[in-house]
């Protein structure tokens, strides 16, 4: 399978559009001009992608917390929940993992399974089972706009079903989905992605706008000079299909002025390469992801994860944050401490959007060196492919231009190693065959080799792997002592 | 010696010193069991990271802050267990004891009823620890149960009795200041008098520390809690320690109140140790140790725990990035009365995190906040230059001149006295603004300065600038916004 950046000419994604709602009965309920007109009658509050695009222009963030559960029922009085008590602006809508893997049987087993134990079964919400309309339900019983959230190779007939029933905002891309897949090869992944990507655009050409969001996994632990490249990289794949609605998002590390760095970079660098790449009119807006990692048990320390990401998505210029919760360490959350995360991002932001985070020399240096590496990685990336993008991330990923740290996936090399440095900021300790310029790369050595001198050890992979632990036990680095 | 001298910032006489304590530990019967020589005895026993001087004094020189909570109780036995708790579960790295109300009013009948009471109905019926009730046996046993400095947290007029006894049983440390209590808690008290309840404090401190138990003199920044100017903050404490080092004092730890606004408290808090070391060593107390105590915000906490959480952390950010040397910690329960020993554990772990994330970073230096850190410093030089002018070089007449010119004002204060003619509001990005500065005497720059900031505001909201700002600042933070 090639895959080229050119965008499908519609008759392409037509015909595919046959097979790939015959993979399962309800998606004969899907007719595309029926859902157009649906969406054209959606007011204007309920679509993401006006939110996020009315967030950016005035300077807000929107909440956006986590939540699926197996009942239409349930899920919807968990929405309600949400909206009311949380106070969120944007409603998720997570898939189960039965629905993200196409077993569809499986997943219409665990909603009759769910309600003779009257417990939820699954750890999402089985958007295909439920088809169009039962997905209307959930659009129709609140007052946010619902955002379909999952990650796999291929959610083509789940993206058909609920964007049909007025969902307007879908996670996830190709990049993204590499934490999710070990043996899909890049092309096919990229295949699908673009099919959705294809169908969101044809939406948007009709008037109705959707919001794709991107980020990528484990992305709390991956340099975020490494998170900028490939975020920006699923959000160039998406215009590539006339797309234009892009939410870029960063996860938090806990280190201040780099979690600021990075997010106002990556939308910097999101716009640079949309305009070069002839994508103009896109428009790109940012979200956090609060920590991406292991969340401590100790609910107190999970509120302190919580704030310092939310005061973050807001010196960052996010028009998003999606939320964690204080009981994340337990698996899902109670309804309860979904809101209560909410409500605690909720303050944060009113008041670190309030007063501002000042630049200092700290954040200019830190914003200076990802521009630097950005470029670097993405100009690589395009001459691989000769200017067409999707044939140079296939190309990089094989030459380990693009490499993503702890993604499972057979076709990433695997060769880079981050580490923290003395004050949390994630650095290579290996950037594997990644391009950097010398001067981040001494940057980087400059910044672990001071850490390593306060620890008095060589800087090292169990460093990393400590790092990764260290957050959920309430340290910042891995060092196996408290730090201050 | 039965004549009282006249007061003034002289270091009293030892002769004269003893005559007063003669008064003192006569007015109620555990008076009698404390005898310096036989409590230095005991005091040099105890292991030096068991002082609260020298903890502080400690964290400071390794650029590390250190945790206090707040907790009191009328039985011993119980406040052990929660203060055990404090240190194992909360990480607390002082100790408090809060006095109950009819201690602080030194009506130690009423105490020994409270305590009676607690006994009988099986609950604790006041709202503090009656130190003098239990006497030098009864704090030594709470010295012998637990291992962090143990500090009196006392809001008294007159604490002298008090800190006899709880010094002799091994605490280490007061919120202290004869010009600050009258401000932050007494409707009537002479000045004159708290001046010099507090002279003796100080100068009991003093005998300690001279011997070799150091004492810390927690300087109470606290004032009246609510939207007090960092200026008018800064130039109380460093009055009040310009009156505790006259009598001897070696370490003394001038207290901050958050104003809930980053930039602000930050500046606040660098000034406050800059122009404390320099207002010390100009009176020659240059051997005097200053460190800097942050209170987490003072004002009405919101209902909702998450809330509180989010505040709790919050005000964590500006004192580790303002470099505090010592939190106090807040409760997320606080709106709600006495918190549970496991709801303070979680807020000082809350804490904890949020200085564990921030891995001992400042807030570099930027024109916001060198602006700000310019006007907090020409305001607190010109009250206390007028101060001292005013007493011609004597502080204590120079501060009671002050009060009476309005000089030295508070708003919000609860002492009738006081000209009561600062008022306070938040201006666009939430820092605490000159609504009016009555007659403090603020230079014309600043004047203009604070009148414009405000003025950005009332022109944003189109409002008049007037008194109804003021009122609605009040009472935003516990409603979940910054500015009213």
């Amino acid at each position: 399978m090639k895959v080229t950046q050119q965008q499908w000419p519609l008759d392409r994604m037509l015909a595919e559009r046959r097979h790939v709602l015959a993979q399962w009965p309800m998606g004969r309920g899907v007719d595309l001009e029926e859902a157009i007109a649906y969406h054209r009658q959606l007011p204007p509050a309920r679509n993401a992608a006006l939110a996020l695009a009315r967030a950016r222009e005035e300077g807000r963030v929107l909440i956006q917390p986590r939540a699926g559960v197996a009942l239409l029922e349930e899920h919807i009085a968990l929405l309600r929940h949400l909206q009311e008590k949380g106070g969120a602006d944007l409603l998720p809508t997570t898939i189960d993992s039965y629905t993200r893997n196409r077993r569809f049987s499986e997943a219409d087993a665990a909603i009759t399974e769910s309600r003779e134990r009257g417990r939820s079964m699954l750890n999402g919400f089985p958007g295909v089972s439920y088809g169009v309309g039962g997905c209307r339900q959930v659009v129709e019983a609140v007052e946010r706009p619902v955002i379909l959230r999952t990650a796999t190779p291929d959610f083509r007939l789940g993206a058909e079903i609920m964007l049909a029933a007025g969902f307007t905002g879908h996670t996830h891309g190709a990049m993204g989905d590499l934490a999710y897949t070990k043996d899909t090869p890049m092309e096919e992944i990229i295949h699908n992605w673009q099919y959705i990507d294809r169908l969101v655009a044809y939406y948007e050409a009709m008037g109705c706008p959707i919001s794709r969001e991107h980020y990528i996994p484990l992305c709390s632990v991956v340099p975020p000079g490494l998170q900028i490249v490939v975020t920006v990289i699923d959000g160039l794949l998406q215009m590539g299909q006339g797309a234009y609605h892009c939410l870029l998002g960063y996860g938090q590390n806990g280190c201040l002025y780099q979690d600021i760095a990075s997010l106002r970079v990556m939308r910097e660098m999101g716009e640079e390469y949309a305009a070069r790449l002839g994508y103009g009119e896109a428009m790109i807006t940012t979200s956090l992801h609060q920590w991406m990692g292991g969340f401590p048990k100790d609910e107190a320390r999970a509120y302190s994860i919580i704030c310092a990401g939310a005061a973050v998505a807001a010196w960052g210029g996010a028009s998003m944050t999606i939320v964690k919760t204080p009981d994340e360490a337990f698996g899902v959350p109670t309804k309860e401490a979904n809101a209560d995360g909410c409500q605690a991002t909720r303050m944060m932001l009113t008041f670190a959007a309030a007063v501002g985070f000042p630049v200092g020399a700290e954040l200019e240096t830190e914003m200076a060196m990802l521009r630097l590496e950005a470029r670097a990685v993405l100009d690589r990336v395009l001459d691989m492919g000769e200017g067409d993008l999707a044939r140079g991330v296939v190309a990089a990923f094989q030459a380990g231009v693009l490499d993503i740290p702890f993604s499972p996936n057979r076709h990433n090399r695997a060769h880079v190693m981050p580490v923290r440095d003395g004050t949390g900021a994630f650095r290579y300790l290996d950037p594997g065959d990644i391009p950097l310029p010398r001067e981040v790369l001494a940057y980087h050595r400059e910044r672990v080799a001071r850490r390593a001198e306060q620890e008095g050890r060589p800087p090292s992979y169990h460093m990393t792997i400590a790092d990764i632990y260290a957050l959920s036990k309430g340290l910042t680095l891995g060092t196996g002592a408290h730090v201050g | 010696m039965s004549v009282i001298l006249p007061v003034s910032m002289q270091r009293w006489p030892e002769d004269y010193f003893h005559a007063r304590r003669r008064e003192v530990l006569a007015t109620w019967p555990t008076g009698a069991q404390v005898d310096l020589h036989e409590a230095m005895a005991y005091l040099r026993t105890l292991p030096p990271h068991q002082s609260s001087a020298l903890v502080l004094k400690q964290a400071a020189a390794e650029g590390r802050a250190v945790m206090q909570p707040r907790a009191g109780i009328a039985l011993i036995d119980e406040l052990i267990q929660v203060l055990q708790e404090l240190q194992e579960q909360g990480g607390a790295d002082l100790l408090p004891t809060n006095l109950d109300t009819y201690t602080r009013e030194n009506n130690y009948h009423l105490a020994e009823l409270g305590i009676e009471e607690s006994k009988k109905q099986g609950r604790n019926m006041l709202n503090g620890l009656p130190v003098v009730n239990y006497g030098v046996e009864g704090c030594r046993r709470i010295r012998a149960a637990v291992d962090r400095p143990l500090v009196i947290r006392s809001g008294a007029a007159d604490s002298r009795l008090v800190m006899e006894v709880a010094w002799a049983g091994g605490y280490s440390d007061v919120p202290c200041g004869g010009i600050i209590m009258p401000t932050s808690h007494h409707k009537k008290v002479s000045i004159a008098d708290s001046i010099r309840y507090w002279q003796y404090v100080a100068r009991l401190g003093a005998w300690y520390t001279e011997r070799g138990w150091p004492i810390n003199h927690e300087v109470f920044g606290g004032l009246s809690g609510t939207l007090v100017p960092p200026s008018i903050c800064l130039a109380y404490v460093i009055i009040d320690s310009l009156i505790q080092a006259a009598q001897g004092i070696k370490h003394v730890s001038p207290g901050y109140t958050a104003t809930c606004h980053l930039v602000q408290d930050v500046a606040g808090v660098r000034m406050l140790k800059r122009l404390a070391d320099e207002y010390m060593a100009r009176f020659g107390f240059d051997d005097v140790t200053a460190t800097t105590t942050f209170y987490q915000w003072m004002g009405a906490f919101p209902c909702e725990a998450a809330q509180g959480m989010a505040l709790i952390c919050w005000n964590t950010m500006a004192a580790v990035l303002g470099g505090a040397t010592q939190i106090v910690v807040k409760s997320y329960q606080e709106a709600t009365g006495l918190p549970t020993a496991q709801a303070n554990a979680e807020s000082l772990r809350a804490t904890k995190s949020v200085m564990t994330m921030l891995a001992n970073q400042r807030l570099p230096d930027s024109p916001e906040l060198l602006e700000e850190m310019h006007y907090i410093e020409l305001e607190t030089r010109a009250i206390l230059d007028r101060v001292i002018e005013l007493g011609n070089g004597d502080v204590v007449l120079g501060a009671m001149a002050a009060f009476e010119s309005g000089v030295l004002d508070c708003p919000f204060s609860c002492w009738l006295p006081i000209a009561n003619k600062v008022l306070p509001a938040r201006d666009a990005s939430g820092a605490i603004r000159f609504l009016d500065p009555g007659n403090l005497p603020l230079p014309q720059e600043s004047i203009d300065y604070h009148r414009a900031r405000l003025n950005e505001r009332a022109r944003q909201r189109q409002v008049p600038l007037n008194y109804a700002l003021t009122v609605a600042d009040v009472v935003a933070v516990s409603e979940g916004r910054l500015i009213g």
